[in-house]
């Protein structure tokens, strides 16, 4: 790192180059030996210092915080929403279902039939004969397509 | 104990394990060096203490980002640089001084130091590089003390080398000067 034209720089400074440059500082006896420890325990010190100030969320600034908070806000409240309620469903809202939507929920649709009053035409209950050949005959009678059911089973 | 060059030590400084370690010996490889700077600029060595402890406190939050392209040793130089003129211009702002007064205060506290082992010429030395500006001081001392090279000297101040060796120039000719005038006053 020395720079060995330094003394022509000092040609028209003759009293300053006739100086010794011996440092004549001096520090106090051990200061070197001790030092290091010293410095140690303070950069521990920065370092439970920087720790105990961290907050939860470190360096996220207060705006992306209030941003983050807000969506997480929206978030909830639109499950809470959308979530599938375990009440049965009131006859007003189940009205406007149709005859699948009915069939295939686990309601109860007795009282409902009661009430949709036309509706229930369609959704008489059909009681089998226990015996196969009466069974067929009956799907014969009916006209059902029996192709398809077999096909079904 | 042998130096380790910059790379062994921030090898070390970057492993968990031998942080500690690496910083304690990165602290004894430096400390005389970076202190004697701190010293000639402050010249209390209290003060020249808390500086140089703020110097290493600084590199040991700092050394994770240090680029490997570049000296440790003109790292840490450029620190030591920058505490000591904050620490300068904090003194002459908690004083509210002029110049004048600091350069009395720092002649002062080199005449009462019991730390300072130089002879009458050495006093005057030190006397006539107080009487520079802060700057001009701190280029002083790097060329003329530590003879370093301007393009260090420029990576450490962020000054132009030829700034800098005008600004050198000058401080060689107002100190002979008034070292010339000390002589001839003191027969």
């Amino acid at each position: 790192m020395k720079d060995p034209n330094t003394t022509d720089e000092l040609r028209e400074a003759p009293l300053l180059r006739s100086l010794s440059k011996e440092d004549p500082f001096v520090a106090p006896k051990d200061f070197f030996e001790f030092f290091p420890h010293a410095v140690q325990q303070a950069a521990y010190q920065v370092d439970r210092e920087r720790r105990r100030h961290t907050p939860l969320f470190g360096d996220v600034s207060p705006l992306r915080l209030f941003g983050g908070a807000a969506a997480l806000l929206t978030v909830i409240i639109v499950a809470i929403i959308s979530w599938p309620s375990s009440v049965t469903p009131s006859a007003t809202t189940t009205a406007e279902w149709t005859v699948d939507e009915m069939l295939y929920s686990d309601i109860d649709l007795e009282p409902l039939y009661a009430e949709t009053g036309a509706e229930s035409d369609l959704m008489d209950v059909v009681s089998l004969p226990e015996d196969d050949q009466a069974v067929l005959a009956y799907l014969e009678s009916e006209d059902l397509p029996l192709d398809l059911l077999i096909e079904e089973l | 104990m042998a130096e380790l060059s910059d790379s062994e030590l921030l090898a070390l400084f970057r492993k968990e394990e031998s942080r500690n370690y690496a910083f304690n010996l990165l602290v004894r490889q430096y400390q005389r060096r970076l202190y004697a700077f701190i010293r000639r600029m402050v010249t209390d060595h209290d003060e020249a203490k808390d500086v140089l402890q703020n110097v290493f406190l600084k590199a040991w939050t700092g050394l994770d980002g240090f680029r490997a392209d570049a000296q440790l040793y003109s790292w840490l130089y450029r620190i030591a640089h920058n505490e000591s003129l904050n620490h300068l211009r904090k003194m002459k702002r908690g004083l509210f001084v002029s110049e004048a007064s600091v350069v009395e205060r720092l002649t002062t506290t080199l005449d009462s130091s019991e730390h300072f082992n130089g002879d009458m010429i050495q006093r005057e030395l030190q006397r006539a590089i107080m009487r520079l500006p802060d700057k001009q001081r701190a280029v002083f001392t790097m060329k003329y003390f530590e003879e370093m090279k301007y393009e260090t000297m420029s990576e450490i101040t962020g000054t132009s080398v030829g700034a800098l060796k005008s600004s050198y120039h000058i401080a060689v000719k107002k100190i002979e000067q008034w070292l010339t005038a000390d002589q001839t006053k003191n027969g």
